[in-house]
């Protein structure tokens, strides 16, 4: 058991790494909430001054934030919707024995690996152009009018591309969850005769809920910050069609180098992810006590 | 302490001082520069200027435009003239220097070495980078903005192109050259979001129609009819004979429709001819012709003026090492260099008139039309009625980059179809004017 002594020799040791981590958040996040303060803008030195909530003031009545603010949370919602159910469907796929399953779980897998940057990339130019791409090819050869997907759908096709990324994690976590399901139990469950859907909604479904709980939680740290693919096929646009919280901050301090209303915007945007997380935790942080 | 360790402190010791010394010999210049063509191959050449000065060496940071715009701005602003800039050499637009030289973040470069030959420069390109007198930057190559066209789907249509084309008939000509079926456009425009992409094309065609982007007291223009008039004409064009996803498509994007033969017509910057016209990536490469950028027969084209140029920043370190860097890319004796090894069509244009009289570069299909469509710009008055800014395609004010980016996306969203030319002029006013009233212009 441990004395008070070294209790108190342990809480030593470990303060100067707690010290440092702590120091590693705060004076960053410090830095950014000062700067949101003065007006501040990188191409007029010299000029800064205290600007009070101007920044904030200014934030809020951008046009571009309400849509920023609902594109953010279609984004997060859509993906976690794809990846979870795409997700649970393909750990139940793979769950099943079948010839070549280890390289087929690999490929499964492999869109995990590839850079965010460069996956946008693919789907940008191999997949979705409209004159080169392979959906405008296949939509010519069944003789139909190619679909502009990043003009006529721009949030969905980046619903699409990060969903593309997303759903191997979701895969793996659910999967590893599935087998550790007792098999005996389905088994049992099938010579009372209850059907393959009922198995699945009574023994499976509750059995991965803490695997589901998993994955939305860590989804949705990421999913709140997307922004290469966002850079990298649609520039936000077209208009504000697809700027995220994330895209509009990047636009205001590194486009318009408004380094103070950038911090504003930064500001708003961990408070917004801080409501969303406590919400997350209350809702369905539940299941991780058990 | 055994013989072995005070060996190996010892010769430490002699390695570290040895480090020294030669660190002091040579001097390591950090060039950020642009992934363009151009600058590709002159990153390629840096043994040349290395063998000439053997205590130079050479260090590149090659990013993508908007990037380094972000990399070399941040760098230059948040050092200024303190003695750290992470940067010795940065590639900055015309845009930038006039403002960056304002806040003193640019080196002047007065002493260039007389064989430098600064009264050589055009003078459309000097004088955007000279202020008060001092050249702040050295122009790699400039450019402005043409008709690049297929002569065999001129022919086609019954049509000739004129070396100075009107709006009129650049309509009618991607008209009568739109064949769809066969994936064939009419005209391939600028439409991606950007103040460098279709905020520059579609100021650059303002500016022929008589619109401006301020009036003489700053206030915003958009509810004018000249722009109303430059913005329907552009939707026109680009959605009736234009190829599908336009809002997305830039200068690369468009650059490899036109190299794939799929427009009929391209608007765009000079230094695309030399891409277009080369068979080892174009499959068009003999069938393309030149005209000046269309006007209204209002006494403005629709053309523009850039260039790029290397400056020196003044946190730099070793800012002599680097001046000589600047003069040795930016030199004839570079031209020729170029040319020896990769064939005049090839050198950095747009910055020299010896090019321009030089026999050799005068063969070059888009010598004459480049040189004459550079001429034709004019950035101290860009616009039919009187302007409070300079600048062809932007207005040099700092607040444009922020502004322009806004007013891009407004353009974008229209092309798109999701707002009317009404309402993406209606927002661009309204945005353009909040920003400009937060910057101060109006009380």
């Amino acid at each position: 058991m441990a004395t008070k002594a070294s209790k108190t020799a342990a809480r030593l040791m470990i303060s100067p790494a707690v010290i440092l981590l702590l120091m590693w958040m705060i004076v960053p996040l410090a830095m950014t909430v000062y700067f949101s303060l003065l007006r501040y803008n990188l191409l007029m030195p010299g000029m800064e001054s205290w600007a009070g909530l101007e920044n904030y003031r200014y934030f809020f009545s951008d046009p571009a934030f309400t849509s920023a603010l609902v594109n953010t949370l279609l984004l997060v919602g859509g993906v976690l919707l794809v990846s979870v159910t795409g997700g649970v469907l393909m750990a139940l796929l793979l769950d099943q024995p079948f010839w070549g399953q280890g390289f087929v779980r690999l490929l499964v897998l492999a869109p995990f690996f590839v850079m965010p940057t460069v996956s946008a990339l693919v789907w940008k130019n191999m997949f979705m152009n409209p004159v080169n791409g392979i959906f405008a090819w296949l939509f010519k050869t069944l003789g139909m009018q190619p679909v502009d997907f990043l003009t006529e759908a721009p949030l969905m096709s980046i619903i699409g591309i990060v969903s593309w990324q997303w759903l191997p994690f979701a895969s793996l976590i659910l999967l590893t969850a599935m087998q550790s399901l007792d098999s005996e139990q389905l088994e049992a469950a099938e010579m009372d005769g209850a059907p393959t859907l009922k198995r699945f909604w009574f023994i499976i479904l509750p059995h991965l809920s803490r695997a589901i709980t998993v994955v939305i939680l860590i989804e949705t740290i990421f999913l709140l910050s997307v922004f290469a693919e966002i850079l990298v096929t649609t520039n936000g646009g077209p208009g504000t069609a697809t700027t995220n919280l994330t895209f509009l901050v990047y636009v205001q301090s590194l486009l318009q180098f408004d380094v103070g209303l950038g911090s504003a915007g930064g500001v708003v945007a961990i408070i917004l992810a801080n409501i969303v997380a406590i919400f997350l935790m209350r809702m369905i942080g539940k299941n991780l006590d058990a | 302490m055994n013989k072995t360790i005070r060996a190996a402190m010892g010769a430490t010791a002699l390695c570290a001082l040895a480090g020294t010394a030669l660190a002091q010999d040579s001097v390591t210049l950090t060039i950020a520069t642009v992934n363009n063509g151009d600058m590709i191959r002159m990153q390629s050449l840096s043994d040349e200027f290395t063998a000439q000065h053997p205590g130079i060496k050479l260090e590149w940071v090659t990013l993508e435009e908007n990037v380094l715009r972000q990399r070399v701005t941040t760098d230059v602003a948040t050092s200024g003239a303190s003695h750290d800039a992470q940067y010795d050499v940065v590639t900055v637009g015309t845009y930038e220097v006039p403002i960056w030289a304002g806040q003193g973040w640019l080196v002047p470069l007065n002493d260039l070495p007389a064989e430098y030959d600064v009264d050589d420069l055009l003078p459309a390109i000097r004088n955007g980078l000279t202020i008060d007198g001092e050249l702040f930057a050295a122009p790699f190559y400039g450019e402005s903005s043409m008709v690049m066209y297929r002569k065999d789907l001129m022919e086609k249509a019954g049509l000739e192109m004129p070396d100075a084309p009107s709006w009129d008939l650049i309509k009618q000509a991607a008209a009568a050259m739109t064949d769809k079926d066969n994936e064939v456009y009419g005209i391939c425009l600028r439409g991606k979001a950007g103040w460098g992409e279709n905020v520059a094309f579609l100021s650059a065609m303002a500016n022929s129609y008589g619109a401006r982007w301020f009036d003489e007291n700053w206030t915003p223009q958009f509810d004018s009819e000249p722009w109303r008039n430059t913005l329907t004409d552009y939707l026109d064009l680009v959605t009736n004979y234009g190829p599908p996803g336009a809002a997305s498509n830039g200068f690369n994007e468009n650059l490899a429709l036109f190299q794939q033969g799929k427009c009929g017509m391209w608007i765009d910057a000079t230094v695309a001819a030399s891409f277009v016209t080369n068979p080892d990536e174009s499959t068009v490469a003999d069938q393309v012709g030149f005209a000046l950028a269309p006007d209204n027969g209002l006494g403005k084209r629709g053309n523009w003026l850039w260039a790029w140029t290397l400056g020196i920043p003044a946190g730099s370190q070793h800012v002599d090492a680097a001046k000589q860097f600047v003069a040795w890319a930016t030199s004839k004796e570079y031209t020729a260099l170029i040319a020896e090894n990769e064939g005049w069509a090839n050198v950095p244009p747009g910055t020299r008139k010896s090019l321009y009289d030089n026999p050799e570069y005068q063969k070059v299909p888009f010598a004459k039309m480049t040189l004459e469509s550079i001429m034709a710009a004019d950035p101290i008055n860009p616009t039919v009625d009187p302007v409070p800014y300079t600048g062809v395609q932007f207005v040099a004010i700092p607040e444009f980059q922020g502004i322009g980016t806004l007013v891009g996306q407004q353009f974008s969203a229209a092309l798109a179809g999701q707002v009317s030319a009404e309402q993406a002029l209606q927002n661009a006013q309204q945005l353009t004017t909040r920003e400009m009233t937060r910057a101060g212009y109006f009380k």
